[in-house]
């Protein structure tokens, strides 16, 4: 019984950040039809400010909300700079963009930070580690929790319940009636990037605090991992990102637990495998709308 | 009269066809003469980069039969890659090396040891074998969704290959794969590559594959099967892949499955959507300019002089500038250098006054 708890908190730790990812990229997909590959390489970019930041002895209580500030800087400037000038309607060239923006990112980092694993530093409190209903969960996974909870409410009361939420899902719905509508596309896409930007923010801090370590090239699997997330919950549907990522959270945390020792080294396979079922049953994802891109 | 004519890739007339597929083998007929003139120009000290170029351009051409075919962007064909050269290797590793390196292969796996051109053949065999297992799941999707799995294609492919320890050595080296790849097999595989691909492009199930990439409601209509219009080209360019990955183990000799991965997709794709993913012409001119450009980034990286004043250009330049590439150029074309339009081979025949629309064989206005 222990056992299924233990795996159900690890799951809830793991799906929080995924869901999270998912989200930070479902906000942008629903708006310009951007799939970001470049997504983790940014969040590595915001979570090498939050380390220097850091190794410049600021508190924590600066740390964090300069580290937002930064990733949702990051995130309105490619968008402005690299995404705008290839226009809405064209999925696959943005997508091969962010492509060719990843490999940017990554040679820059290269260049600036070089190839070793940087230290990422996290409070000794965070990594203590509390008995909750007789299974072991660090203090950071807790966090994890509570973070990706109130992030989501927060987005919630922000797409449902205000007039800004209803523009952005406006939008997304159809470019064309919004802007009958009175609603600036635009600057729409601008609030999406800064939303998609503020979340990869928090996720630089959460993941990195969990990993210990960043390297120029950690980008990629984050961004593996949001593809999964995002794929398994739907494009474009903010709840099927939420359900796709805690999918993965708990299907991640079963198999670690439960794949007999010689199947170790797949899971990551078994979760694309997974994926690739799913979709067969369900092109369009959990939560997704049947578009174009699914058939 | 025949005559070169650089136009869109829909034909004219009855000899159109086999002048296209004509045509693409001329194209690597030059690709190959070209080759050998660089070789005496740089009296072979470029021998090994002029062959991974061949490879490399084998990859492009073959990613261009099912990116060309069915606008579905694989970012895992990596992943046919890493199982044509694994293939190759273990049908071609001397018997006596495979008991040591290799010793709990099954049956007659054991004791083949296979020349060159049957071990490609295997190696593009088993690409496609396994292309025609996982495609009909992969081409249900197309745009972003597709990339992505294609994307997963690749880690299962990796995360397998590394844990088949019997056939593949798990994470330890691959090694010990004759070295028998030369300029002859490379190129010549290029040239038949070129011709496969052209006679695909214009059979009548290219012609069908590339009906549902402009429209599937149409195509579906019109008594199309849809899987089966993006399975056969998905086949194809897996098996082409495969060869690719089998002459690259053939000159590499010893390689691991990182060797296939994420990192090593990005320069094949960017070859083949900055030169025209439409295009076989298209495909083989990315692979020229970005192979030509990689090697001038690593001459820079390595250092150069202006007078006397000693520069390095910065590490990773290579990465750095083809991101940079895709950035400026895709919004601005996004069909690449190209587009859709070929080099063919055309028949001319003189306008008579008497015929309606133009000569056969050339455009019509508009």
């Amino acid at each position: 019984m222990t056992g299924i708890f233990q795996v159900f908190l690890d799951g809830l730790s793991l799906g929080a950040s995924y869901a999270l990812l998912a989200l930070g990229l479902t906000m942008v997909f629903g708006v310009l039809g951007l799939v970001n590959f470049a997504y983790g390489d940014m969040i590595m970019w915001t979570a090498f400010l939050a380390a220097s930041l850091w190794a410049w002895g600021l508190p924590l209580i600066v740390v964090v909300p300069l580290t937002i500030i930064g990733g949702t800087l990051l995130s309105l400037v490619v968008g402005e700079v690299v995404f705008r000038r290839v226009g809405t309607q064209n999925p696959l060239s943005l997508l091969l963009v962010s492509f060719g923006l990843s490999l940017v990112l990554v040679a820059l980092a290269v260049q600036v930070f070089g190839e070793l694993a940087f230290v990422f530093p996290s409070p000794e409190y965070l990594s203590r580690v509390v008995e909750v209903g007789g299974a072991q969960v660090s203090v950071l996974s807790l966090v994890d929790v509570g973070v990706a909870a109130a992030i989501l409410a927060a987005l919630f009361l922000l797409l449902n319940r205000s007039e800004l939420g209803l523009m952005l899902r406006a939008t997304a719905e159809n470019v064309r009636t919004a802007r009958l509508m009175g609603v600036r596309p635009k600057s729409m896409v601008r609030l999406s990037f800064a939303i998609s930007g503020a979340i990869g923010g928090v996720i630089a801090l959460l993941w990195f605090m969990k990993v210990g370590s960043l390297i120029p090239r950690s980008g990629l699997d984050i961004t593996l991992k949001a593809f999964i997330a995002l794929v398994i919950g739907g494009l474009g549907s903010t709840r099927g990102a939420v359900g796709g990522g805690f999918l993965l959270g708990f299907a991640e945390a079963g198999l670690a637990t439960w794949l007999p020792a010689g199947w170790r080294g797949y899971q990551q396979a078994l979760a694309f495998v997974v994926v690739v079922l799913l979709l067969l049953l369900r092109p369009q994802g959990i939560g997704g709308r049947v578009t174009d891109t699914s058939r | 009269m025949i005559r070169l004519q650089w136009r869109t890739d829909r034909l004219f007339g009855r000899s159109a066809f086999s002048l296209a597929v004509l045509s693409a083998l001329l194209i690597g007929v030059v690709v190959l003469l070209a080759a050998v003139v660089l070789i005496f120009l740089t009296k072979g000290q470029k021998n090994q980069i002029i062959l991974v170029f061949g490879i490399n351009a084998l990859l492009v051409v073959a990613l261009q039969v099912f990116v060309g075919s069915t606008g579905i962007v694989s970012f895992g064909h990596m992943a046919f890659m890493a199982i044509g050269a694994y293939a190759a290797g273990i049908v071609s590793l001397p018997v006596a090396m495979k008991a040591a390196l290799l010793p709990d292969l099954p049956g007659v796996l054991k004791t083949v040891e296979l020349p060159m051109f049957p071990s490609l053949v295997v190696a593009g065999f088993a690409a496609a074998v396994v292309a025609g297992i996982i495609g009909p799941a992969i081409v249900r999707l197309t745009g972003p969704a597709a990339a992505v799995v294609t994307l997963g294609m690749l880690v299962i492919a990796n995360q397998v290959l590394r844990g088949a320890k019997e056939f593949t050595r798990g994470t330890q080296t691959f090694s010990g794969v004759p070295k028998t790849t030369t300029f002859i097999w490379v190129f010549s595989t290029l040239v038949v590559g070129l011709g496969v691909a052209a006679l695909f492009k214009w059979s009548s199930v290219g012609l069908k594959s590339r009906m549902v990439r402009d429209d599937p409601l149409a195509a579906e209509t019109c008594g199309i099967n849809v899987t089966v219009a993006r399975l056969i080209p998905f086949v194809v360019s897996a098996a082409l892949t495969g060869v690719a990955g089998g002459l690259w183990a053939h000159y590499i000799t010893a390689f691991q499955a990182n060797s296939f991965y994420v990192l090593q997709t990005v320069p094949i794709i960017a070859m083949l959507i900055l030169g025209g993913a439409a295009s076989i012409t298209g495909a083989m001119l990315g692979a020229v300019i970005i192979s030509t450009w990689a090697e001038i980034t690593r001459l820079l990286e390595a250092g150069f002089s202006v007078g006397s004043l000693h520069l390095t250009a910065p590490k990773d330049l290579g990465s750095l500038s083809l991101g940079l590439a895709l950035i400026l150029f895709l919004p601005w074309r996004p069909q690449g250098i190209t587009g859709p339009r070929e080099v063919l081979l055309g028949l001319v025949r003189r306008a008579r006054p008497t015929e309606i629309g133009g000569p056969v064989g050339e455009e019509s206005p508009g």
